[in-house]
């Protein structure tokens, strides 16, 4: 990727009273550009994502967004700096309707030029959201929430959008409908950073993926390298992961665990 | 047609405590903080008025106002810090702030109660039939009615109340939507300053003196009335106020004059029948109650 | 610790200012008790000054001589009236009370949770005072019971905080303090492996409210005479207000709150009477004490919100953290 990095960690250091999070993560996102952050639980990747938005403050290092640093930046003033988050879990808004949802997103709009075209983008991409406007959030479906979630993102035009695994507990189908919906938001020319799980489809889909384990990265991947499944796994478990398998069905049944857990 | 009476009167107090009510309810849902000096507000309006007897009323009542939402800014500004603090270190502090309030009354115009008159031609009766009925009821009712409207199409109509309901209900995440949770949460308390200055002209005709725990034994009956309701939403805190008011109002009237005295216990009664039956809160449902 | 600091006070203050810290050793003893139930089982109580108040009351009334009771309250049960008890007596038979009230109060209400325990138990306070100021059959009405002979001094006042300790340290390292403890950091883990969470409450619940019906008595025989208004709000406040500041969490945090607290208390409310101190005179505006008292109290909760104990314990060999007990 060319050009000066829209957003850009310098060896940021986060730590959660003396447990350290993340050790000196360097990664420069371009405009337009879409990194993938993959890596087991607990490798720090929703902390890095907390640390851009300003909901934890970082012990060392930089985040740059525009050339201009972050530090200090509450999250709301972040947000209204043009960086757009999609929390884990979707988080919308349960009580409210999804078009009180909506309107709280309009909340970081620089200006109010737009909001029509860019409703209408964002009906265009999640149909379902534009149908049920009038509903109560919480009574939609997990997938349904998280089209609301990403489109409540969107609706304040962020030059960057932040994705917490978009997948989680959501039906193959549902999965489909999400990533095609990022396919179209990327050629809009914001910049996305996507944490997943879900390794080889973020790998194929996105620009440049950083394996994140310990809080550290420890690998860059191309999209070419999705079917590489050696790399990844050394990437994941280190080059003495010598028995992979039991290992993986162990991330596996996990997984499997959380899906349960909830529900699409 | 004697019970007619009760009702009417019992449905005015019950107003008034539902202001005070909704007041506690605004800063709990913004904060989670339960102030236990929300009653100060009303105290020292109370001697705001007792300072400014003889004054025009259209001087005084923006003076109280003003006043009271100061104070209510100057209690945001204490209470910011510990807005990620335990409940009961919250609880506490907020009572440290009553208490110093009081003792600031009580060093200032001593235990002995003071007239704060206001509106006096609202302790007048009319009768119709048999009904006797004071013309601060009617205007508590009305008053009542219309604020507690008025707060409901703020929540609902406007962005700062969309704001307000976003973030009693998630704070991190409207925060990371871009609302600027600092301006919520003075709004919400210079709100429910609003509210306890129209509680405070409306309890004067029947309260005609201020003593420095004027305010705390307001504000301890409306609290218990809105964790009685349900504190997690604003309808049932209010509908809880106004149920306190109600039933302290009927109480009375029904109870022999000879047990009066025991009104106190009747009701404190009720209140730990009511949470044992629904701990959850009288007009809470039942879905909300699933979090541990 | 505390006999060195009880011989340090008297080497500093004047005989008539240590006269009133008794007082705060029987303030820090309330604050113990409360520390039992709310302190262990994390569920905050307003209305352990009720047991408090029944301690004080049925001390109070059993040490006046029968001819005295008869003159002034003349409408009491004939069962109160007619007896009188010694004073070791009284202390056991408030004990006793305030344990059998906090039971049957506990068997309804420790179910609850959160707030609707603190309104609750807030409202057993409130039915105790009516009960207690209009029921003449049972108390002295709105007057004050008088002449309740003063048998609290400082050594007294001292032992019985230092039991209070003592019990409250026992039961918190017993087998049915752990368990509540449990239930405290992870109600559903503590379920989970079989602890049930109504009785290890009902238990401290009891307890503690024993325990306040003895402080109670103790109170009494400090004041000499007792009305329904001095173990009410304001008290209840404080002794929450100390519990907080010092740290809810550890017996250590609610002593050292209920100490410092009342102390500094005691020496304002002295210094608007002119207090000499390192025999300056030192003199108060009047009333000012409660201002800063309050002031101090905010200050402390918003430099140290967990307390000054800070989750540290009482430990043989210096201080525990509070992880390892």
């Amino acid at each position: 990727m060319t050009g000066p990095a829209r957003l850009e960690l310098d060896g940021l250091h986060v730590r959660y009273g003396s447990v350290p999070a993340l050790h000196g993560i360097s990664i420069g996102v371009s405009g337009g550009e879409v990194v993938g952050i993959v890596g087991p639980n607990g490798a720090g990747k929703t902390t890095l994502l907390s640390a851009i938005m300003g909901m934890v403050s970082w012990s060392g290092g930089d985040i740059r967004f525009r050339g201009r640093s972050l530090t200090r930046c509450t999250p709301d003033q972040v947000a209204r700096q043009g960086i757009a988050l999609v929390p884990e879990g979707r988080q919308i808004f349960g009580d409210l309707t999804v078009d009180e949802n909506l309107r709280l997103g309009m909340v970081a709009r620089r200006g109010r030029d737009g909001v029509h075209a860019d409703l209408e983008v964002v009906f265009g991409l999640f149909p379902i959201v534009h149908e049920y406007r009038h509903r109560t959030a919480g009574l939609l479906s997990g997938g349904q929430q998280q089209q609301l979630a990403i489109a409540r993102a969107l609706i304040a035009s962020p030059d960057v959008l932040l994705l917490d695994e978009p997948s989680l507990g959501l039906a193959p189908a549902m999965i489909d409908i999400v990533f095609a919906s990022l396919d179209v938001i990327r050629h809009s020319g914001r910049s996305i950073v996507i944490v997943e799980q879900r390794a080889q489809r973020t790998i194929a889909f996105a620009d440049r993926t950083f394996v994140l384990a310990g809080g550290r990265i420890r690998a860059e991947l191309g999209s070419t390298d999705a079917g590489h499944a050696d790399l990844l796994r050394t990437s994941y478990f280190g080059p003495e992961a010598a028995a992979p398998e039991p290992v993986r069905r162990g991330v596996e049944a996990r997984r499997a665990k959380r899906n349960h857990q909830t529900p699409a | 047609m004697r019970y007619v009476q009760y009702f009417i009167d019992a449905v005015a107090l019950g107003s008034l405590y539902s202001l005070v009510a909704l007041g506690i309810g605004l800063i709990f849902g913004v904060m989670r903080l339960i102030n236990l000096a929300q009653g100060e507000l009303l105290m020292v309006g109370g001697y705001t008025l007792f300072a400014t007897n003889g004054w025009s009323v259209f001087v005084r009542v923006p003076l109280v106002l003003l006043v009271i939402v100061g104070l209510a800014l100057l209690m945001e500004r204490a209470f910011r810090r510990l807005r990620s603090a335990a409940p009961a270190t919250m609880l506490v502090m907020t009572f440290a702030v009553s208490f110093l309030l009081r003792s600031i009354a009580q060093k200032r115009w001593s235990a002995q109660g003071k007239s704060m008159n206001i509106f006096s031609g609202l302790s007048h009766a009319f009768t119709v039939g048999q009904l006797r009925i004071r013309y601060v009821t009617l205007v508590s009712i009305a008053v009542g009615g219309v604020l507690l409207l008025g707060v409901n199409l703020f929540l609902n109509r406007t962005d700062i109340g969309l704001q307000m309901r976003a973030v009693a209900s998630d704070r991190r995440i409207a925060q990371a939507l871009g609302v600027r949770t600092n301006r919520v949460v003075v709004t919400a308390f210079a709100l429910s300053g609003v509210l306890a200055t129209a509680a405070l002209l409306l309890f004067v005709p029947q309260r005609p003196t201020v003593t420095p725990d004027f305010g705390l034994q307001i504000a301890i009956v409306a609290l218990i009335g809105v964790v009685v309701g349900g504190m997690d939403r604003l309808a049932p805190a209010t509908f809880g106020g106004f149920s306190i008011g109600f039933a302290n109002s009927m109480v009375f009237s029904l109870l022999p004059t000879g047990q009066r005295v025991f009104l106190d216990s009747v009701l404190y009664g009720l209140v730990i029948i009511v949470l044992l039956l629904r701990p959850q809160g009288l007009f809470q449902r039942e879905r909300q109650t699933t979090r541990v | 610790m505390l006999v060195l600091l009880a011989g340090g006070l008297s080497t500093v203050f004047s005989q008539s200012v240590q006269l009133k810290f008794h007082n705060a050793f029987v303030i820090t003893a309330m604050v113990v008790c409360v520390y039992v139930s709310s302190g262990n089982s994390g569920v905050i109580s307003f209305g352990h000054v009720s047991f408090v108040a029944i301690g004080a009351f049925a001390a109070g009334l059993f040490s006046m001589k029968a001819q005295q009771k008869g003159a002034v309250f003349n409408d009491l049960f004939p069962f109160i009236k007619d007896n009188h008890l010694g004073n070791l007596a009284t202390l056991i038979l408030a004990a006793a009370l305030g344990g059998l009230y906090a039971l049957v109060v506990g068997i309804a209400l420790v179910r609850l949770n959160g707030l609707s325990a603190g309104i609750a138990t807030f409202a057993v306070l409130g039915i105790t005072r009516n009960v207690l100021r209009n029921w003449t059959k049972v108390g002295p009405g709105a007057k004050s019971i008088p002449g309740v002979e003063e048998t609290t001094g400082l050594t007294q006042a001292l032992m019985a905080l230092i039991l209070c300790i003592v019990v409250a340290y026992i039961y918190q390292r017993s087998a049915a303090g752990r368990r509540l403890r449990a239930t405290r950091e992870d109600a559903i883990a503590a379920q989970g492996v079989g602890i049930r969470i109504y009785r290890e409450r009902l238990i401290a619940f009891t307890l503690s409210g024993a325990m306040a019906g003895f402080v109670g008595a103790v109170y009494v025989h400090f004041l000499g005479s007792v009305s329904t208004d001095q173990v009410y709000l304001d008290l209840t406040f404080l002794v929450l207000a100390m519990l907080v500041v010092g740290g809810v969490d550890s017996l250590w945090g609610a002593t050292l709150g209920g100490l410092s607290i009342s102390f500094i208390n005691t020496l304002l409310s002295e210094g608007e009477k002119g207090l000499s101190l390192f025999r300056q005179k030192f003199t108060l505006p009047t009333s000012s004490s409660g201002i800063i008292l309050a002031a101090l109290m905010a200050i402390v909760l918003l430099t140290r919100p967990k307390g000054l104990a800070n989750g540290r314990e009482f430990g043989l060999r210096g201080f525990r953290r509070r992880d390892s007990i």
